[in-house]
């Protein structure tokens, strides 16, 4: 027994194989788009600058970080930059900006040499008892600017650091350093695990309105592919046997990394799109440019089902293909006659 | 983008204008377009939205081969628009320029936008002001200073004798330190809020005393955008600046001020033709702004620039006659980069007025061989010397 004798079944698995073939194409093309507006780095700077951003000293230890020598020559243009700080490195040069910042260095002076007073000025000066100068700009920086969400950060990653060195025996500042450093570090990586989460949702709310844009202009009509494949049977037999002759090729685009280039992502697509091709053709699916509704092959139908096929496999195409060729992969696993 | 656009469109120019090809046709629009003002927003977009700071510069050094060359940035508080916040924050934006200062120490004379309302009071702002000023660094076993000027811009909002910049006036002529005002008519940045410039246009004068009462918003257009620009050159006339000057110039210490662009192309050339027909917006409208720095500068330390207004060639005749006038040693040279990128490349609208200025003799009080030394050396020279920037050979 196979899937194809189960009519409901084998419109089922037709259905889903086009949205999950449909989702590849259009994640393939989003990936082309994100790689050429260097969006993933844009994204990461634009929150970096928004969480980094010190409104009661009126700087963006971000922007700062982002002109630093060691993230600048990470950037290959001005307008795309990196999406890729090592954590290391954003804790090691976030930690030199703050500490060598001219606020920083002028809320020192004015510490030594003016207001508030003697006595408060020794009782800092106390405070600033590191060997290596970064560490007590660093410091400084975490006393004396105008407090906020930044420099509180700062201020609580360097008495972490402090604390957990106190028992520390030998040089005491590379310890504290380090432990300073891990603080950072430990931010930055959480603060990229979410980054990453919000990012997912962007990307799957952009292929909502990648997919449904290009449904409509190339008529991939998601109710018009369920009646085709209730009526025809042999659609739903091409689909099917596709699918089973290339399920390692697919499942293997499917969970292909992001980080290739524009021109890999151009070739994928030129692959699928062949290929999608030549089983539109095979399955006499109604899809392309020549089925759309400003053709004379759209058949007149109802422009308002036009749009809500169209928005499902918007929805199909947001939910990215790794979630399709999944949910073959499980049909497949309890698959009648399978051993 | 925001000060000019709503909200939703600035935001859509930006996401557009990310890729170059977005960039192009934005600015192609906008130069086939918008006029005079698209023009000048497609220069900013060509160059603001693709650098950093360090590679504005880097782009501007790069056009002069003479590696001599100095050039005088100049910074802008622009938190107070009307519009959100800077990205960077305005201490953001003085770190990102001492950061290139160090990397530049002898090219690059950077120049401090100070700005009523940059802190609490007068006396707040003229400590900030001389802190940035004496964090000194040090680079090539020499001392400087991260700044060598203050820079304000009026239309932004204030008017130069606004009370809580006498401090920073005082402490500027104390140590000569020379201060950079944008003076072109209806040019520039501007304030946005219509609220505020209608409540800040009658305050008192703290050199003479006196309420400035003349100045009432203008309201004479449907657009409040085209109100408030109009409204603002209240802030921005010279004759505005004259109860300032005259207070330093009485105490025997000028303040040194440069007006930038010299009121303009436009009124340099009504100027020259000797034109008193036409009536502008201000407190003296039968006075071209050309003619009211001119009349300024009867004080001593009152200098202008022919930045931007350069890019008008018909300009030039105009300017070689100031310098051999009893105005001589009062005009610079400037160009504006990058707002002149859309006009002309930085390159050429050097070139082709160095050309020029190296064929007309120099006043024969400089000594010196030629216009060029006289506008592009010794004027600029004495203009920027200072406590803070001694003169060098």
């Amino acid at each position: 027994m196979n899937f194809e004798t189960i009519p409901i079944v084998a419109i089922a698995l037709s259905i889903v194989i086009s949205w999950s073939l449909y989702a590849l194409f259009c994640s393939f093309l989003h990936e082309a788009i994100v790689q050429i507006k260097a969006e993933r780095g844009r994204y990461m700077k634009k929150y970096l600058f928004k969480q980094l951003y010190d409104q009661p000293n009126g700087v963006n230890w971000a922007s700062m970080l982002y002109m630093h020598g060691t993230v600048d020559l990470l950037t290959r243009k001005a307008n795309k930059p990196t999406s890729d700080i090592n954590p290391r490195i954003f804790a090691e040069t976030l930690i030199e900006v703050v500490a060598r910042a001219q606020i920083t260095q002028m809320a020192r002076h004015q510490m030594m040499q003016e207001e508030p007073g003697p006595k408060v000025r020794m009782q800092l000066s106390g405070q600033l008892n590191y060997e290596h100068e970064l560490l007590n700009d660093f410091k400084a920086a975490t006393l004396l600017l105008q407090q906020s969400d930044v420099v509180n950060f700062f201020r609580q990653a360097m008495a972490s650091a402090e604390l957990i060195t106190a028992d520390v025996q030998g040089s005491r500042d590379s310890a504290v350093y380090r432990n300073l450093v891990q603080q950072v570090e430990q931010w930055y990586s959480e603060m990229m695990s979410r980054l990453s989460l919000w990012y997912r949702k962007k990307t799957k709310r952009n292929l909502f309105f990648l997919g449904s844009l290009l449904a409509f202009i190339l008529n991939v009509d998601s109710i018009q592919l369920l009646e085709h494949f209730t009526k025809d049977p042999a659609a739903r037999r091409v689909m099917i046997q596709y699918y089973e002759a290339n399920t390692a090729q697919l499942h293997r685009l499917s969970a292909m990394a992001s980080t290739d280039s524009t021109q890999v992502y151009a070739q994928r697509i030129k692959l699928l799109k062949s290929e999608m091709d030549s089983l539109a053709a095979a399955a006499q699916l109604p899809v392309g440019f020549r089925y759309n509704v400003f053709s004379a092959k759209s058949d007149n139908r109802n422009i308002l089902m036009v749009l809500l096929g169209c928005l499902f496999s918007g929805f199909a195409a947001s939910a990215g293909a790794p979630f399709w060729f999944d949910l073959l992969k499980k049909a497949y696993s309890v698959k009648p006659g399978k051993n | 983008m925001e000060l000019y656009l709503p909200k939703m469109a600035a935001s859509a120019v930006d996401i557009v204008t990310n890729t170059q090809v977005g960039s192009w046709l934005v600015r192609t629009a906008l130069m086939k377009l918008g006029g005079a003002g698209g023009k000048r927003y497609a220069s900013f977009l060509q160059i603001g939205k693709s650098s950093n700071q360090n590679n504005v510069f880097r782009h501007m050094i790069d056009s002069y081969e003479d590696t001599s060359m100095k050039m005088v940035a100049l910074t802008l508080y622009m938190e107070k628009l009307g519009a959100e916040a800077s990205m960077s924050g305005y201490e953001g934006q003085l770190e990102e320029i001492i950061t290139l200062k160090k990397r530049y120490p002898e090219r690059l004379l950077p120049f401090l936008c100070v700005d009523p309302r940059w802190k609490g009071n007068g006396i707040a702002l003229r400590n900030t002001v001389e802190r940035y000023f004496r964090e000194t660094f040090v680079a090539n076993n020499k001392e400087y200073s991260p700044f060598v000027g203050l820079k304000i811009y009026p239309s932004s909002g204030f008017y130069p004798f606004d009370e809580r910049l006498k401090p920073v006036m005082e402490w500027a002529a104390e140590h000569r330190v020379p201060i950079m005002t944008h003076c072109a008519y209806l040019g520039g940045i501007y304030c946005n809020d219509a609220d505020f410039v209608k409540a800040s246009l009658n305050p008192r004068d703290p050199y003479n005393n006196m309420y400035y009462k003349t100045p009432c918003y203008i309201s004479d257009h449907k657009k409040a955008r085209v109100n408030n620009l109009r409204s603002c050159s209240y802030f921005l006339e010279p004759c505005s600046y004259e109860s300032m000057i005259r207070y330093f110039a009485v105490q025997g210490k000028p303040l040194k001020i440069c007006f930038a662009h010299y009121g303009g192309d436009q009124h340099m050339l009504l100027e020259h033709k000797g034109d008193m027909s036409k009536a502008f917006y201000g407190t003296r409208p039968g006075h071209n702004w050309c003619r009211q720095i001119k009349d300024l500068m009867q004080y001593e330390g009152v200098y202008t620039d022919i930045s931007y207004s350069l890019s008008n060639k018909d300009t030039y005749d105009f300017i070689f006659e100031e310098l051999q006038s009893s105005r001589w040693d009062r005009l610079m040279f400037g160009t504006d980069f990058f707002m002149t990128e859309r006009e002309q490349a930085e390159r050429l609208l050097y070139s082709e007025f160095k050309s020029s200025a190296l064929a007309r003799p120099a006043a024969p009080q400089t000594g010196l061989a030629n216009a060029w030394e006289q506008i592009a050396q010794r004027n600029t020279a004495a203009f920027l010397e200072s406590d803070f920037y001694p003169k060098t050979d």
